[in-house]
Formats: C-alpha cells, sequence, structure tokens
C-alpha cells in the first residue's frame, strides 16, 4: 500500500515538474517557438512575425535587426584532417562575419545526420548546413528546413542528380550546394599513378550510391581508358579502420602479383595509414604506388618517405562559402537571390615541399582569416558581390594563400 | 527495525532514481536552455527521434528481464530497412509485411539458437549480427537504397504516435498482468526455478525473441521513412542505445523480478533529452560524449551499488 503510494506521488511529481516546466517557461517557449518556426531568430523582437505577402525580403529584413546570426552544421568530424579545416574555415568565416556556428556530428549517417539537423534547428540556427549521405534522403531534408523555415545549403556535394536538384531548386530556402569537380579529382589520382609507372591499380573507394561515388568512379573510369591502367580488384567496405584497409592491401597484393599501383578514392584518414603500413611490412613501398583523394595529417612525412606519389584535396572552404552566403542572406544584404552551385577548387600535392607549405599556410594558417571574411559581408563590405566570391573561390591554391598573406 | 528501514529506504530510492534523472534531465535542460526544450516543436522532434528507440527498447524489457541480450537488433533494423525500402517500389503495406515478416524470421531463428540450442545469447545475436550486415553489404552493393517517394507520405507524428501507444500499451500489460511477462521475469530471477515451475523456458525465449525482431521489424520501417534511404549501416549501434537506455531508466541488468516495463520508457526519454538537450546548449560533440558516458557511470554506479546491496541483505537473511 505504501509503497503503491510512493508510486503515485512520484508519478504526479514527474508531471507536476513537466507541467511546472512547461508554465514557467511558456513565455520563452513561444519565442523560441516562433524562432524556429522563422528563420528571423530567437529574440522576441525578430519573432514577430511578418506579413505573408511580404516574404522572404521582410525574413531577410527582420533577421538583419537580430543578434548574432546562428548557423548550424552536420558533419562527420570536426578533428580529422579533411573535416577539421572545414570546421575551421566556417568558424572563421563566422567569426569575421559576427555569426555564431553550432556544430553537430553525425558518424556518417542519414538517420543521424538528419536528427542533427532538427537539433540544430531547434537550436536556433537560421540556416543548416550538411553533406547528405543519400540522395535520397535529401527530400526529407529539405522538408524539415521548409517546415521549419530555415535556410539549408551543402557541402562536398554534386546536386548532379536531377530529381534532387529539382527538389532543392524548388525550394526558397535552399541556398545551394558547394562541389568539387570528382571527375576531375579520381582522374588526377589515376595520373599521378601513371605518372610513376604504374598501370595494374587496386582501389579503396566510398560506397555506392552517392553522387561522389559515381563522379570518382567515372574519373577512374576515364583514366584507365586513357592510359591503358586497370582496376584488378576494388574494396569499399573494408575502409573504415586502418587495420581492415591494411587486411585489405594483404589480400589485394596476394591475389594479384602484379598489382602496381594502390587508388584511395574517398576514406583516406582511416585507409591510408593501413594501406602505407601495410606496404611497408611487405616490403612494397617501392612497387606499388600510392594516390589518394583527401588530404591526411601525416603527408608530409609520407612524401619523405616516397610513400605516396599524389594527394588531391584541400577542398575545405565549401562550409565557409555557405557561411558567406547565408549570413548575406539573412542579414538582408543577399548577394545573389537564386541557389547557387559554386564549384570549391582542389589542391594537388606532388612533392614534400608542396605537403609543407600546405601544411604551412593552408592547415596551421587558414587561407583566409577571419578579417578577410569579414570584407565579404555586405553588411561590412557594401561593394562585395557574388562575382567578388566567385573570383575568390575560383583563385584558391597554394601559390595564391601565399601572395595574399605575403609569405615569401 | 533499524536496518529494515534502510533496506526499504534503499528499495524506495532504486524505485523513484529513474523518475529523479528523468525529472532532472528534462527541468536541468529546461532551464539551461531558456525553456527551449519544451517548445512543442522541439518536444515533436525529440518524440521522433527517439520513437523507433521506444519501440526496441519495450521489446528488450522483455528479453534483459530474462537476462538475455540481443546484439543483433540493430542490423535487424538494417535488414528489415533495406527490405522495406525495396518492396516500397512494389507495395508500401507490402513493404511494412515484408520488413514485419523478415524481422519475426530472424527473431524465431535466434530464440531457437539461444531457447533450443542453448548457445549463449549474446554470442547467438552478435553472429547473426555479422551475418546480417555482410548481407546488408551485399544487398546496398556498399551503398543506399531508396524508399518509393510515396512512402514519405506515412511519416506523420500521428501515425507514430499511434503506433507508439498501441505497442507499448500492449507490451506493457503483457509484461505487466499477462502470465508470459511474469514468466519472463521467473526465468531472469532463476532458470532451475522457473523450469521446477513448470515454465516452458525455450518457448518463452523463442516468443521473446520474435517479439524483439517484430519490433525491430517496426524499428526498420519506420527509420526508413524517416531517412529516406536505408544504408549498409543503418542502425547502427542500436543494440547499444537500447542497453543504455534500459539501465538509465532503471532495469536492473541481470533481469528478474525487479525489472520495469517503465524503464524503456524512461530510459528512452532521458536519452532523447540527454540527446537534444546538449545540441541546444550548443555543447560541442566531444563535452557531449564525455557528459554521456559520465552520467551512465553515475547512474550504474549508484543504482548497482544500492541493488548489490540489497541482494546481498536479501541472501543474508
Amino acid at each position: 500500500m505504501k509503497r503503491k503510494s510512493v508510486k503515485l506521488l512520484t508519478s504526479l511529481l514527474v508531471t507536476a515538474s513537466i507541467l511546472v516546466g512547461m508554465v514557467g517557461c511558456g513565455s520563452k517557449t513561444e519565442s523560441a517557438d516562433a524562432g524556429s518556426q522563422s528563420a528571423a531568430g530567437e529574440t522576441e523582437e525578430s519573432s514577430q512575425p511578418a506579413e505573408p505577402e511580404e516574404g522572404d525580403t521582410q525574413k531577410e529584413a527582420d533577421a538583419g535587426t537580430t543578434d548574432k546570426i546562428k548557423l548550424g552544421l552536420t558533419i562527420y568530424s570536426t578533428t580529422d584532417a579533411t573535416a577539421g579545416p572545414v570546421v575551421n574555415n566556417m568558424q572563421t568565416a563566422c567569426d569575421g562575419m559576427g555569426a555564431e556556428l553550432v556544430i553537430a556530428t553525425d558518424e556518417q549517417n542519414p538517420e543521424k545526420e538528419i536528427t542533427n539537423i532538427e537539433n540544430l534547428i531547434a537550436n536556433g540556427c537560421q540556416a543548416v548546413f550538411c553533406l547528405p549521405y543519400a540522395d535520397d534522403s535529401i527530400p526529407r531534408i529539405a522538408k524539415i528546413c521548409e517546415d521549419s523555415e530555415v535556410y539549408f545549403g551543402f557541402y562536398w556535394y554534386d546536386l548532379s542528380n536531377e530529381e534532387t536538384h529539382d527538389v532543392c531548386y524548388a525550394s526558397e530556402y535552399f541556398l545551394g550546394n558547394i562541389y568539387e569537380d570528382d571527375v576531375w579529382s579520381a582522374y588526377t589520382a589515376m595520373k599521378t599513378l601513371n605518372e610513376a609507372g604504374a598501370s595494374h591499380i587496386g582501389m579503396f573507394g566510398l560506397p555506392t550510391g552517392r553522387t561522389t561515388t559515381t563522379k570518382r568512379d567515372n574519373g577512374i573510369a576515364q583514366a584507365c581508358e586513357e592510359f591503358g591502367m586497370e582496376i584488378l580488384v576494388e574494396d569499399r567496405v573494408n575502409t573504415n579502420t586502418s587495420d581492415d584497409a591494411a587486411s585489405s592491401v594483404e589480400s589485394m597484393v596476394s591475389a594479384y602479383p602484379d598489382l602496381d599501383g594502390i587508388v584511395i578514392a574517398g576514406m583516406t584518414q582511416t585507409c591510408l595509414p593501413g594501406v602505407i603500413q601495410s606496404l611497408q611490412n611487405l616490403g612494397l613501398t617501392e612497387k606499388v604506388k600510392v594516390s589518394c583523394i583527401d588530404f591526411n595529417e601525416n603527408q608530409t612525412e609520407y612524401f619523405e618517405k616516397n610513400s605516396v606519389n599524389g594527394v588531391i584535396g584541400g577542398h575545405f572552404t565549401g562550409g565557409a562559402w555557405l557561411a558567406v552566403l547565408a549570413v548575406n542572406k539573412l542579414q538582408g544584404t543577399p548577394l545573389v537571390d537564386e541557389p547557387v552551385s559554386i564549384k570549391d577548387e582542389f589542391i594537388v600535392l606532388q612533392s614534400a615541399d608542396d605537403a609543407k607549405n600546405y601544411d604551412a599556410h593552408l592547415y596551421q594558417e587558414l587561407p583566409y582569416t577571419a578579417e578577410e571574411y569579414a570584407q565579404m559581408s555586405k553588411k561590412i563590405n557594401e561593394a562585395f558581390t557574388y562575382e567578388d566570391l566567385l573570383e575568390i573561390v575560383g583563385s584558391y591554391s597554394i601559390q595564391d594563400v601565399m601572395t595574399r598573406h605575403n609569405v615569401k | 527495525m533499524k536496518s529494515n528501514n534502510k533496506k526499504k529506504g534503499m528499495e524506495l530510492f532504486i524505485n523513484i532514481f529513474p523518475f529523479i534523472s528523468l525529472i532532472v534531465v528534462f527541468v536541468g535542460f529546461a532551464l539551461l536552455s531558456g525553456g527551449r526544450t519544451l517548445d512543442i516543436t522541439n518536444c515533436r522532434k525529440i518524440f521522433e527521434q527517439s520513437f523507433t528507440l521506444l519501440l526496441v527498447a519495450g521489446a528488450a524489457v522483455f528479453l534483459l528481464s530474462q537476462n538475455c541480450l540481443d546484439m543483433s537488433v540493430g542490423a535487424v533494423i538494417g535488414m528489415t530497412g533495406v527490405v522495406a525500402a525495396l518492396v516500397s517500389k512494389i507495395n508500401i503495406p507490402l513493404a511494412f509485411a515484408a520488413a514485419l515478416g523478415v524481422g519475426v524470421l530472424i527473431g524465431l531463428i535466434n530464440g531457437i539458437l539461444h531457447g533450443v540450442l542453448g548457445i549463449n545469447a549474446m554470442i547467438a545475436t552478435l553472429a547473426m549480427s555479422f551475418i546480417l550486415r555482410g548481407l546488408l553489404l551485399i544487398v546496398c552493393k556498399s551503398g543506399t537504397v531508396g524508399i518509393a517517394v510515396k512512402m514519405y507520405d506515412l511519416d506523420q507524428v500521428g501515425l507514430k504516435m499511434a503506433v507508439c501507444v498501441v505497442f507499448l500499451v500492449g507490451a506493457w500489460l503483457f509484461f505487466q498482468f499477462h502470465s508470459y511477462g511474469k514468466q519472463c521475469r521467473a526465468v531472469g530471477a532463476g532458470e532451475t526455478a522457473a523450469v521446477q515451475s513448470g515454465i516452458h523456458i525455450a518457448f518463452i525465449k523463442i516468443i521473446s525473441y520474435v517479439f524483439m525482431g517484430a519490433a525491430a521489424g517496426i524499428a526498420g520501417f519506420f527509420t526508413v521513412i524517416r531517412t529516406g534511404a536505408a544504408m549498409y549501416n543503418t542502425g547502427n549501434m542500436a543494440e547499444f542505445d537500447i542497453l543504455i537506455a534500459l539501465i538509465l531508466g532503471g532495469m536492473p541488468i541481470n533481469g528478474g523480478a525487479d525489472s520495469k516495463f517503465r524503464s524503456a520508457v524512461i530510459g528512452v526519454l532521458i536519452l532523447g533529452i540527454l540527446n537534444n538537450g546538449m545540441v541546444l546548449l550548443g555543447l560541442d560533440t566531444y563535452p557531449q560524449l564525455i557528459t554521456k558516458g559520465i552520467i551512465f557511470i553515475l547512474v550504474l554506479a549508484m543504482t548497482f551499488t544500492i541493488r548489490n546491496k540489497i541482494n546481498r541483505d536479501k541472501k543474508m537473511a
């Protein structure tokens, strides 16, 4: 009897606490609700409902009056040599333009990515950015953002799939996508192998079902045809850990004794150390050439030891460009009225010197300073245009950064 | 007399601790986030994010109460999700039936492996998990399988709420009041005693795994509706989320008579609010992991120490 009373009391306590919490924070809830319903932000001032006919322009103008613009990013990691610079560049861009960045990591899983987007929106982010892990999840992402009236954009993502392209471009909240020429990157990775004398190639690749994968596969096929190279074996599964990649290399070498090159067309962070270690253990570092897409922490050392022949990467500014587009849009000074598709440039490393320069001027120091990003906000620099942004994006290279930052 | 009161006090603490945790997490995040966690849209999102975990955790109560684990839940969610996505292009109700059917079939195999052949539950289901993940890689060709566009229409909170209420209330009634639920707890309390009481242990275990498979099938179906696609890693680590949620909800890890169905609901809610609240507070990923780990260890340390003490006292008495 006594136990039942305690249970009843506890249940009542829980219910009461929930009710008290909801009532107590009621006024904030309203504003938060409005904030999530409107891209204008969180403050009561900014959450004043805009007249429907005033539409987008009103929302943008309202946003211009808010405190800090809040942007959300969902990404698979914040620290590795590929994702880390994206975060750092975006953070610097936000710092420069006076915006706040909220980051959530997603384990490269569409389910977690969608959960992150929902949580970032609930946090009050007025624009969210992601790399869709499946084309099929894009309609869901677009719907979540439209329902919440939050802008969205994609980094590292080529919207060449017609269906998803149409879904995104039909949304008034789609800012655009930053993509790389993945056919070119894979082609170039293969070309460096060919130049090093390799023609019988083992390949590590991204999972199929992504546009990026298809494009990189096309680039590899193009190089094979042009240079008379052959993909003897491919592995898209054992790419998540160095151990798996190392075992896979042993199997490849054992099954194909004439294998003389390995191309890593994705998952370089986890694959490359295993591949290099395995080749070293097998005494095949000289015979089997290696090239990869995406930079990694130890590439300078790998070049010095002749363990790699080419690394294509450095495409880390996409998030920052999206931030530039979003901040300008949200502060009521859009750079462009329509969604845009911007091609980010790759950097090709072929020597230890290239790797050292990259490390010093684009990784340790970022390619653009907060002050440079600040000049990309029309609120600070009225003369800045979309064409200026395209020019900056197009000229991205190690040399460009060294020149701008007066490095001799 | 004094020790009796102390024992009762400890039992009371164990009983109300999950509720206190829920209140602390709920009120704490509400205050820290300035009420943003209470926003109706956010509450709806927490429910949607926790929905599939609620289903599988509800079913896992039957297994854990018998001191059984199912390490294949995540892979079953992935497999049933892929099946649902593939079949959805033919017919959507058929996709649901197929996901449910595949879940039940895998559950049946798990049940036979453990209940009839006597293979350790963890080993049997872990092996099943490897098989399923391997099959997923083959079926998905290491990529994704998209759902039929019409299937997006099913992503409605109302539908999920209805499924959730029917499922959880039904499961609770069975666990609490039906002889099957009582037998599950009896098996967890001691298999020998359960056998001597006339309980057909193999049958109870098979039914529980089948139920777990069915729940994972429904979860797989709704997971792909939410994401729009199934991937080879869909449902990854779900088994650990279930375990964490149940323990946070106060479930004894060894099962038995103290097992409570409410552990599933409370635990999933705590986990959902924690995950959502930390992003709302703008916590970076690594502090989030550390916070979750600390909370988990604290809960474990407190409940286990007290539960062990109670069990020791019971044995001595």
